[in-house]
């Protein structure tokens, strides 16, 4: 019987009247369940009593499953449904079987092709098509897609499946065998086209002696208008100023916003429409759902705070190592335990592992700093750190029913204390449901299979929850519906704001299906086909929505980007209006409002006895640099908040090459123990020196092995060239300090320096050394606000006679020493050293300035004036503090060529 | 408008739709119209819109062309024009809408299907059509900014160190950087973001195979030098050579013997191109060249292999030599010559490349890796995929089966900056394409402005394609010359300058492109002006005053004029835009300054930051020292030392009074942290971007800005903020911070754009009046480092080669390969730099002023130009300018005072600000949101689909009559009945007991005399009784399962409970259960009420116990 109805044979009805006749023999169709739900208020704005009968009206999705239920129940059916979850994860299963068999030629995205196959599916069953037609069309595509299908096919056999695309043939299986109750009159509301399955299927139900009718609830054609404006953005804008403004005139007024890319443009339209609605609520702290609007497009349930947070969380169990950024999202989570005791050490925590620890953790090193603190005297956590704990020890290791699972992670989210102590708002609330509701859904996925592991149940929850749209309930019946135009489908509106209606969207491009070959689509009609099935799609809307409001307004963006955008050629005869939103927003119409003072900042008060900075030469070099950026670092206490790096960081290599220079020194006291311990003696002893240091060193580089033996390498090479091209060649000396720690008092300031090296020469007269492990520089020890000020700091603890101060710098690119001696004989070879001047008005030039300095500290001047911005303020970290940025002189641009 | 152009007849030309063209259009040419008009030429001759396919440099450019063609089209609906140059137009579009009508295109209402596109579209619709063939499997999402899947990809190569073949390669890489980790994770980040440029060779050859094509390639450099060489000698001279060279050769003295002229001793004949005789022309080079510098030989002694004795071999070296002074270009030549590599490698060499193989093939795997993961690509690989998706020019996929349409005509913009990759895809899309078969390829571009070598453009494929074709398809030259654009005065400047200063002959490796005149179109008049300002000692404060002074007069004297600084680097305009800003003139500064360095976008990031890490200390010092709250130094202080060690997010619930805070800093910090602190209440409830927009309002942020483009700026950093966060969270502020450094603040809303400051990338294809190059006499920043130098260059069929030499180890010599590769790439840089002053010079309609500075350096008496600046390439035009320059600049700079420490600006304190009120709108009653309390989280879901399967049952029961049911029926059942609760999810191994408690639940209704009685049909019995009833705040609906009139005229609501209890009492578990569910049974019982008049009673039966309540016993 190959019968068919096509929405143009069947009889309208108006429908209020419809909605009045209707009786417990009625049932009415809609395109959505949105649709349903308006009709029911609709249904109900006619009611004179109070409560009456609920009327049958329900999404034709609904109707088919409810059917479906009832067959199941009496036993005439038995296949399982499966849920839309269900089918993608067998598609994907499919996809990945498929892939692994491939090699080299995989999928990138082998779920984006199963969704393409499980919507060729439905199409292929919604417009009545034989699959074999598709070995007409010899690609490699639809011989992919028909190898799925096949598949497909197979497994829902084998395991008494049924994908709800098959549905309507099962249905209409049954009212053919009148095996289901039919109502007498059926009604179908908001189908702007019916798919040959749905034809089909009610001309069995005509048959059947159904009656059917469609509503028509069209007005008379608006006087439409048009509206130009900027861009998206301003066409947001002026939206929501218009609905506002005819809300405030017509309180009673339902207003529709149809837009076509409102899954792009949510984000703004949330805000925008928040903004010029509730602009009390624009400096509130709490962010209450609008009851004025409602947008029908929900946002990914991942992508809540608490779910992201939870997910998280599960994720730590199931990888069993993270990177330090995701661990820092779960110490600053207030959905995990007793944040609210326990933040600031969770805080403090993260902050320290950014300056300890390697780019990535493993769980096992988190839970211990959680309870033990990482270094020395570190934030512990032990709330959190029980928690994680008690969480490991509840894991399932081994393959697990799926309800099993879903248990467990229930409990597990349970024990991390999720969500939190904080009581819940209603979002929040709805959130939790919801999360549970996903629970329920991992717990059906069983047909994949009996046993599901840990991980592949969290990466299934995790996919669930960003498939699952969530939309806080409660505001459905707001006076502002903005929704896609298919949302829209059979309502009306008393006003109507259409927007997106620029040619480049309207009709859209054609966007077929990628499997089915375009000739097979085109051949069928099937949706999105062609640009022409585009084009008159678009007209169909377009009509329709001009009939469901005595006022719409069409409104496009003239420009996208850099790019000229022109209006849709289905509204471009309309007359355009200037729609101007008359509006300053908030944040404009305070522009400059406040009342200013400026006050001079180059001083803080002066140090107190009991509030002495405590530090070393970086204090004064900090001074020097910028006297600013010596308060807020040493008077302020501020740090930067790190971010982690994979390998030693420069201050770990420091520190090791440090501690073997120290390690030989001790060693060899001399210049001439140097000389006679020969190359091999060297070469040995420096090995053993590198091998304590890294035996000593408790930093994880986060690498493998091999990068320690580099790293090995590197100093030994390091080391022995320093010592052979430099220190073996020097005037003699010996030894008289090693990493000598000095304490010096300069005008108050107790400063804390340390020596990396003193030699004595024959004559009695000293150098300091310091070691760099950094690119070689000249050192300002000429001016008077001294750059790199530890050596002449240390001159001055030094009772005997200094002769040269040097920077030792080691490091691959350079080897050699910067700095200044009194005499050329000290470092032969490096004329660059020798200072010119005289050598003892030097050693008191440096004393007045660091006692300048120091007082400076004291008296507490803490001016913004760095000695050389582009250099001083690079890596200094504190612009958002110092706001030299603000300054005239602040004006920076990038050295970014091109582009 | 004078009636004839004088490249009329090429123009018409141009329009043959039979034919395949390149078209050299120079600036101002009017190349967009000719695009146009070709475009429509083909429409009307194709069978669909779809078979023609433009394809342009951006989306901007396909936009303008688009309306372009659709404006044609729409003028065409309607009479002839008048103007000449509309009347083609005019023709053309009556053509196409003759055609449009016959096949029922409907263009003009589906301007769609117009193919005007961007490569990057074009590529990812092909790859989006062919899920299979491109092995994407379905479009994922197209980034233009990957940056942190590079870096993602290069830490996770990284993490291999030391494991395996790749651990071993990495070491040996990591090596040459001294072992520093986060340069070689930046280096090969970089590499994969330029993938395309080594991905093909490196992905697709066995090893052996790579190497005879690196190899390959650098014979072909060697020998395109080597051609160039002997092009460039005269045919005597090179004999004369030779013959000086063997004699030299078997003179040399032994310790000479190594030199390279001792080639000569065993050859003979002339050398030629091949680059076996590379050794030869060295030798030759030795010769006459110094050993170290570039020059000529002065002295010639035994050393050089020529004794005392012979002198007459020395004299014939000595005029050959003389003769040699007066050819600088063999000179020239013969000096490159020396530094070209050997034309292979070493094995030393190849094994240093092989590591880096290793690790760059194992780099793009973890980035594929992370593309897949992340669902989300680059434009790069999109191109790649779509290359392989076309399948093999040889080959080739049928895109007619793929796409459901052909491409007939391909239109190519801007083809001078064509890359190897595009050029690779046109070469696959016209695979198969024959001369003649009505298949066409139109290119249309200006050689002498490809500036995009930094987006992998190489002019040297239009240079082949000129010659050569592009694949089996010839392509006819024509050249346009008429400028629409500047004046005459404009043009002669252009063309002489240029005429100079550009190569005088054509290579395509190394992007060498002569000139092409241009013939004006606008007559000279009288206010043009071209005028170099010379100055000595690059004084930028000097440079940028006399900018301000010319832009000021400009404005005066032309006041409805445009006017474009346009800068080769955003660095060159540090000192120029706070100059124009302290001089007042308003500017729009177009893609320049970046976001990150506003400071309220500094204010925002540190409010954000503090919101969302209560240890970020300065990020919370700076919330207190911004304006808004503006705590002075002094009380700063007293806050920082009230917190200690602590977070300062403590003091926000502190005691009322700090130590040592000032009474006045007491009430600034009052302030804010009261917002503070109910902003963290509310935390995470919301976008991220909205709760800080919130807090900036309630602070009064933006009271305290002082112009309308800071507003802009935070609207740019809410956006930017909105797009990175994830769940009201940042996994990275850095991330966010790196965002904010790519963006660029928005022109300032107040100017005009009378002035507009850019660089000259920017402003290509525009025009401005007048346009002030400044700094033509610096010199860009470095080349940035990469781990391997390469080049790339077309050979004669166009396809692409490549060279290849891995970075040097830290501090070691440098290689030769490397070297030159360097020195090529240094010389394509300069050709590219002449280009880009070309494209900025011809911006100009009127007035070009440019600015440069040169230097003398000791020894030398006139100034020089520093070697890589664009001053340097525009000398020989320019540098006449500078000749008795020395008392000019004796202008004595006014000396700054040293500028004062900023001050603090900040709120006075006591202010109050504005708080926005609500719009009137009479809000419906609303129940009150209440906080809840969580509850337990899972109670599995078998209860609750035991309890549907009962449900169901006992309205089948009820409805189809309980004399049919017993007991033994339901237990026949069995099957059914497990079968309906499996397909509600129940799982196996739960089945049979949860199908148990069904039967156990229905069999106890069927017995149980209370169950018996609610499901025997009574008057008005109902099952599932679905009403709606109206509520506070709409309406509310609801379901009753069982409903009845009893004997007593009593009506009855009866709800199912299928739980169950175990242990304690039963009584305590039913009245338990009553509290519960009593709100809702009355709600039912109320809505009842507005039906009927008669006693309602309501009750609770719980199948699986027999057990009964009813609720609310009447007392009666
Ligand atoms: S950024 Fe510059 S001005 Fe600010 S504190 Fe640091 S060094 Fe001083």
């Amino acid at each position: 019987m190959e019968s068919t109805i096509t929405a143009a044979e069947l009889e309208t009805v108006a429908l209020d009247d419809m909605l009045a006749r209707l009786d417990e023999q009625a049932l009415v169709l809609t395109v959505n369940k949105r649709l349903a739900a308006w009709l029911h208020r609709r249904h109900a704005d006619l009611q004179a009593a109070d409560v009456w009968e609920t009327p049958h009206i329900l999404a034709w999705n609904g109707w088919l499953l409810s059917l479906h239920d009832q067959l199941l129940t009496t036993g005439r059916e038995t296949a399982r449904l499966l849920t839309n979850h269900q089918e993608s994860l067998i598609w994907e299963k499919i996809a990945d079987g498929w892939n692994h068999a491939q090699g080299r030629e995989a999928l990138l995205r082998p779920a984006a092709a199963a969704a393409a196959a499980a919507d060729a599916w439905k199409l292929l069953h919604g417009w009545r098509i034989d699959p074999r037609e598709l070995t007409s069309y010899p690609s490699p595509e639809s011989r992919l897609l028909a190898n799925w299908f096949d598949e497909f096919k197979l497994l829902c056999a084998q395991n008494g499946w049924l994908s709800a695309a098959e549905l309507p043939a099962l249905i209409l299986k049954n009212i053919d065998e009148q095996a289901v109750p039919l109502p007498l009159n059926l009604f179908l509301a908001g189908f702007d086209e019916l798919t040959p399955g749905q034809e089909h299927l009610l001309a069995h139900m005509a048959a059947a002696g159904c009656r059917i009718a469609q509503i028509d609830n069209a007005r008379p054609e608006a006087a439409a208008t048009r509206c130009c404006c900027h861009d998206n953005r301003d066409e947001i804008r002026r939206a929501a100023y218009w609905a506002r403004d005819r809300l405030q005139a017509n309180p009673q007024y339902r207003i529709g916003i149809v837009i076509p890319q409102l899954a792009r443009l949510r984000k703004d339209v949330e805000r925008h429409f928040h903004a010029a609605l509730h602009p009390e609520a624009l400096t509130a702290a709490s962010h209450s759902v609008s009851d004025i609007f409602n947008i029908s497009l929900g946002t990914p349930l991942a992508d809540e705070p608490m779910v992201q947070d939870a997910l998280l969380f599960l994720d730590l169990l199931r990888s069993q190592k993270m990177s330090l950024g995701q661990i820092g999202q779960l110490l600053r989570s207030r959905f995990l335990g007793d944040y609210e005791t326990e933040w600031a050490c969770r805080s403090l925590l993260d902050r320290r592992l950014r300056e300890t620890e390697p780019p990535e953790m493993t769980t096992g090193r988190l839970l211990q700093v959680l309870s033990t603190g990482a270094g020395s005297n570190a934030a512990r956590c032990p709330d959190l750190g029980k928690r994680l704990e008690k969480t490991i020890s509840l894991q399932h290791q081994k393959e697990h029913a799926p309800e099993d699972r879903a248990a467990e992670i229930a409990a597990l989210l349970e024990t991390a204390g999720w969500p939190g102590k904080r009581s819940l708002d209603s979002r929040e609330y709805q959130c939790r449901q919801h999360l549970i509701g996903l629970l329920e859904d991992l717990a059906h996925l069983d047909p994949i299979g009996k046993g599901m592991s840990f991980s592949d149940a969290v990466l299934h929850l995790r996919k669930l929850a960003r498939q699952t749209l969530f939309q806080p309930q409660g505001n459905s019946d707001a006076p502002i519906q903005i929704s896609g135009p298919l949302e829209a489908a059979g309502q009306d509106f008393d006003a109507l704001w259409v927007m997106n209606m620029d040619d480049d969207n309207w009709p859209s491009r054609a966007d077929p299906n990628p499997l089915l070959p375009p000739g097979l689509q085109r051949a069928h009609g099937l949706p999105h086909t062609s640009g022409e099935r585009e084009m008159l799609y678009a007209a169909t809307l377009t009509q329709r929505m001009l009939q469901s409001a005595p006022e719409v307004i069409f409104s496009f963006p003239a420009m996208d980007g850099e790019r000229e955008l022109r209006p849709s050629p289905l509204i471009s005869h309309y007359p355009l209006i200037e729609q101007e939103t008359g509006e300053t927003d908030f944040a404009r119409s305070m522009l400059g409002s406040a009342p200013v003072e400026t006050v001079n900042c180059n001083t803080a008060p002066p140090v107190t006895s009991d509030d002495i900075p405590r530090g070393g030469s970086g204090l004064i070099s900090d001074q020097a640099a910028c006297p600013f950026r010596a308060f807020a670092n040493y008077r302020l206490g501020t740090r930067k908040l790190e971010e982690a790096e994979l390998g030693f960081d420069a201050r770990v290599r420091g520190t090791l090459m440090h501690r073997c220079l120290e390690l030989f020194w001790n060693e060899v006291r001399s210049s001439d123990e140097l000389a006679s311990l020969g190359e091999e003696g060297r070469h040995t002893l420096v090995s053993e020196c590198i091998d304590q240091a890294f035996g000593e060193n408790r930093r994880d580089p986060g690498l493998e092995q091999g990068y320690l033996e580099l790293e090995r390498s590197r100093l030994q090479r390091l080391l022995t060239r320093w010592l052979e091209t430099i220190e073996l060649q020097r005037a003699p000396f010996t030894v008289a300090g090693l990493e000598e720690d000095i304490e010096l008092e300069l005008e108050g300031l107790e400063l804390k320096l340390r020596a990396d090296r003193i030699d004595t020469l024959e004559d009695g007269r000293q150098i300091v050394i310091d070691y760099k492990s950094g690119r070689p520089f000249t050192p300002d020890w000429e001016s008077e606000r001294l750059g790199e000020p530890q050596l002449p700091l240390y001159t001055l603890s030094n009772n005997r006679q200094t002769a040269g101060a040097l920077l030792a710098f080691i490091n691959g690119r350079e080897t050699r020493f910067s700095g200044l001696v009194e005499e050329k004989s000290l470092v032969p070879g490096n004329n660059s050293l020798l200072y010119k001047g005289d050598w003892d008005a030097l050693l008191t030039q440096w004393k007045t300035s660091l006692h300048a300095l120091a007082a400076e500290v004291m008296q507490g001047y803490a001016a913004i004036d760095p000695v050389d911005p582009a250099r001083s303020c690079r890596y200094c970290g504190l612009q958002s503090l110092c706001r030299i940025d603000e300054s005239e002189s602040g004006f920076q641009l990038e050295e970014n060529d091109d582009s | 408008m004078t009636a004839e152009i004088a490249d009329a007849a090429r123009r018409a030309e141009a329009l043959d739709t039979g034919r395949s063209f390149i078209v050299q259009a120079p600036a101002g040419s009017g190349k967009t119209a000719l695009l146009t008009q070709r475009f429509l030429a083909l429409l009307s001759r194709v069978e669909s819109p779809e078979e023609v396919v433009a394809i342009t440099f951006t989306r901007k450019a396909a936009g303008e062309m688009r309306n372009r063609i659709i404006e044609a089209l729409t003028m065409a609906t309607g009479e002839a024009p008048t103007k000449l140059y509309e009347q083609t137009l005019w023709q053309l579009g009556r053509k196409v809408l003759e055609q449009d009508r016959r096949l029922e295109w409907n263009l003009l209402a589906n301007p769609n299907r117009l193919r005007v596109q961007t490569i990057d579209s074009l590529c990812a619709g092909l790859s989006k059509r062919m899920p299979v063939l491109s092995s994407l499997g379905g479009q994922p999402q197209i980034s233009d900014e990957s940056d942190h899947l590079y870096r993602l990809a290069a830490r996770r190569t990284l993490l291999q160190l030391g494991e395996g073949a790749a651990g071993e390669a990495l070491g040996v890489l990591l090596a040459d950087l001294d072992n520093n980790i986060g340069q070689l994770e930046r280096l090969l980040a970089g590499m994969l973001q330029n993938r395309d440029q080594w991905l093909r060779l490196l992905m697709q050859h066995d090893r052996a195979r790579m190497r005879d094509s690196l190899e390959e390639g650098l014979r072909l450099l060697v020998r395109s030098e080597l051609d160039a060489m002997a092009a460039s000698m005269p045919g005597a001279l090179l004999e004369r050579m030779v013959r000086l060279a063997r004699f030299a050769a078997a003179h040399l003295p032994d310790k000479s013997r190594t030199a390279p002229v001792s080639d000569w001793l065993e050859r003979s004949t002339l050398p030629t191109s091949d680059p076996d005789d590379m050794h030869a022309w060295q030798g030759l080079a030795n010769l006459v060249l110094t050993n170290s510098g570039t020059g000529l030989r002065r002295r010639i002694t035994v050393n050089e292999g020529f004794p005392p004795d012979h002198r007459e071999e020395k004299a014939e070296m000595q005029s050959l030599l003389a003769d040699l002074e007066e050819e600088d270009a063999v000179v020239s030549k013969l000096d490159a010559v020396r530094h070209l590599p050997e034309p292979g490698y070493s094995e030393e060499q190849w094994t240093r490349l092989e590591s880096l193989y290793g690790v760059l093939v194992h780099a793009v795997l973890e980035l594929q890796l992370a593309f897949a993961e992340r669902g989300e690509v680059d434009h790069v690989e999109v191109m790649q995929r779509a290359l392989q998706a076309l399948g093999e020019e040889d080959d080739p996929t049928d895109l007619a089966l793929m796409m459901d349409y052909h491409i007939r005509h391909l239109l190519v913009d801007e083809f001078q900056d064509t890359s190897h990759g595009q050029y690779r895809l046109l070469r696959k899309l016209t695979a198969g394409w024959e001369p003649g078969d009505g298949r066409t390829l139109f290119c249309v571009g200006d050689p002498m402005q490809s500036i995009y070598r930094f987006r992998e453009a190489d002019v040297g494929l239009y240079l082949q394609a000129r010659q050569h074709g592009i694949g089996d398809i010839r392509l006819e030259a024509l050249n346009l010359s008429v400028n629409f654009r500047s004046t005459a005065t404009l043009i002669d400047w252009v063309n002489r300058t240029f005429a100079v200063t550009f190569p005088e002959m054509e290579q395509p490796v190394s992007g060498a492109v002569t000139y092409a005149p241009s013939v004006a179109h606008h007559p000279p008049e009288p206010s043009d002006r071209i005028h170099f300002h010379a100055t000595l000692d690059d004084d930028r404060d000097a440079e940028a005053s006399a900018i301000c002074e010319l832009v000021r007069q400009t404005l005066a004297d032309y006041p409805l004029e445009k006017i474009a600084i346009l800068a080769r680097a955003k660095s060159h305009l540090a000192e120029i835009l706070p100059a124009l800003r302290k001089a007042g003139i308003p500017y729009q500064a177009v893609d320049i300054e970046s976001l990150a360095h506003h400071q309220v976008v500094r204010d925002l990031t540190a409010l954000t930051r503090a919101l969302l890490h209560p240890a970020d200390r300065i990020a919370w010092l700076s919330l207190l020292r911004a304006p808004w709250c503006g705590l002075d130094n002094a009380d700063l202080l007293a806050v920082a030392r009230a917190a200690g060690d602590q977070p300062l997010r403590a003091l926000l619930r502190a005691p009322a009074t700090i130590a040592n805070l000032s009474e006045e800093g007491l009430s600034r910090f009052t302030r804010i942290r009261e917002v503070l602190h109910e902003r963290l209440r509310e935390a995470r409830r919301q976008p991220l971007a909205k709760l800080i927009e919130s807090t900036w309002l309630a602070l009064g942020g933006p009271a305290l800005l002082r112009e309308a483009a800071e507003i802009e700026a935070a609207e740019r950093f809410f956006e930017t903020l909105s797009e990175q966060e994830k769940g009201g969270d940042l996994e990275d502020f850095t991330v966010l911070e790196e965002a904010l450094e790519k963006l660029f603040a928005p022109p300032d809303p107040e100017s005009d754009g009378k002035v507009q400051v850019m660089t000259m990338h920017k402003s290509k294809g525009l025009e401005f009046d007048t346009v002030i190059l400044p700094g033509l006499g610096r010199t860009p920043r470095n080349d940035t480092e990469q781990l391997l130098n390469w080049s790339y260059f077309p050979d004669e069929d166009g396809n692409e080669q490549l060279v290849m030499a891995p970075i040097r180890e830290t501090g070691a010599d440098k290689e030769a390969i490397q070297t030159y590769i360097r020195l090529l790439e240094r010389t394509k840089q300069q050709h590219e730099d002449m280009r880009l002053l070309y494209v900025a010079a011809t911006r100009a309609r009127k007035r070009l002023h440019m600015f440069g500075s040169a230097k003398i350096r000791t020894g030398n008496e006139t100034p020089q130009p520093p070697a890589q600046s664009l001053l340097a390439r525009l000398w020989p035009a320019v540098g006449q300018a500078f000749d008795n320059l020395e008392e000019q600049t004796t202008e004595v700079p006014d000396t700054p005072e040293p500028a004062q420490p900023p001050f603090l600006r900040r709120v006075i304190s006591g202010w109050k600000p504005p708080a926005p009120s609500a719009i009137a709108w009479p809000q419906q009653a609303k129940l009150a949101e209440q906080e809840m309390a969580p509850e337990f989280l899972w109670a599995g879901t078998t209860a609750r689909h035991v309890g549907t399967v009962v449900h169901r049952y006992l309205e089948w029961i009820a409805t189809s009559g309980i004399s049919n049911w017993s007991a033994e029926r339901v237990t026949d059942y069995r099957n059914r009945i497990a079968s309906a609760l499996q397909a509600l999810g129940v799982t196996q191994h739960l089945l049979p007991d949860a199908t148990d408690k069904v039967i156990l639940g229905l069999s106890n209704s069927l017995e149980d005399s209370r169950g018996r009685w609610i499901l025997t049909d009574h008057d008005g019995a109902r099952c599932e009784y679905a009403l709606t009833a109206r509520a506070p705040g709409g309406i509310r609906r609801m379901v009753i399962d069982r409903t009845f009139i009893d004997e007593d005229e009593t009506r009855w609501i009866i709800d199912y409970k299928t739980g169950s209890h175990e242990g304690g009492s039963l009584d305590g578990f039913l009245a338990q259960e009553a509290e519960r569910y009593s709100a809702q049974l009355d709600a039912y019982r109320d809505a009842l009420r507005q039906l009927e008049e008669r006693e309602i009673r309501i009750a609770l039966y719980f199948p699986l116990m027999k057990a009964w309540k009813e609720l609310d016993i009447p007392s009666a």
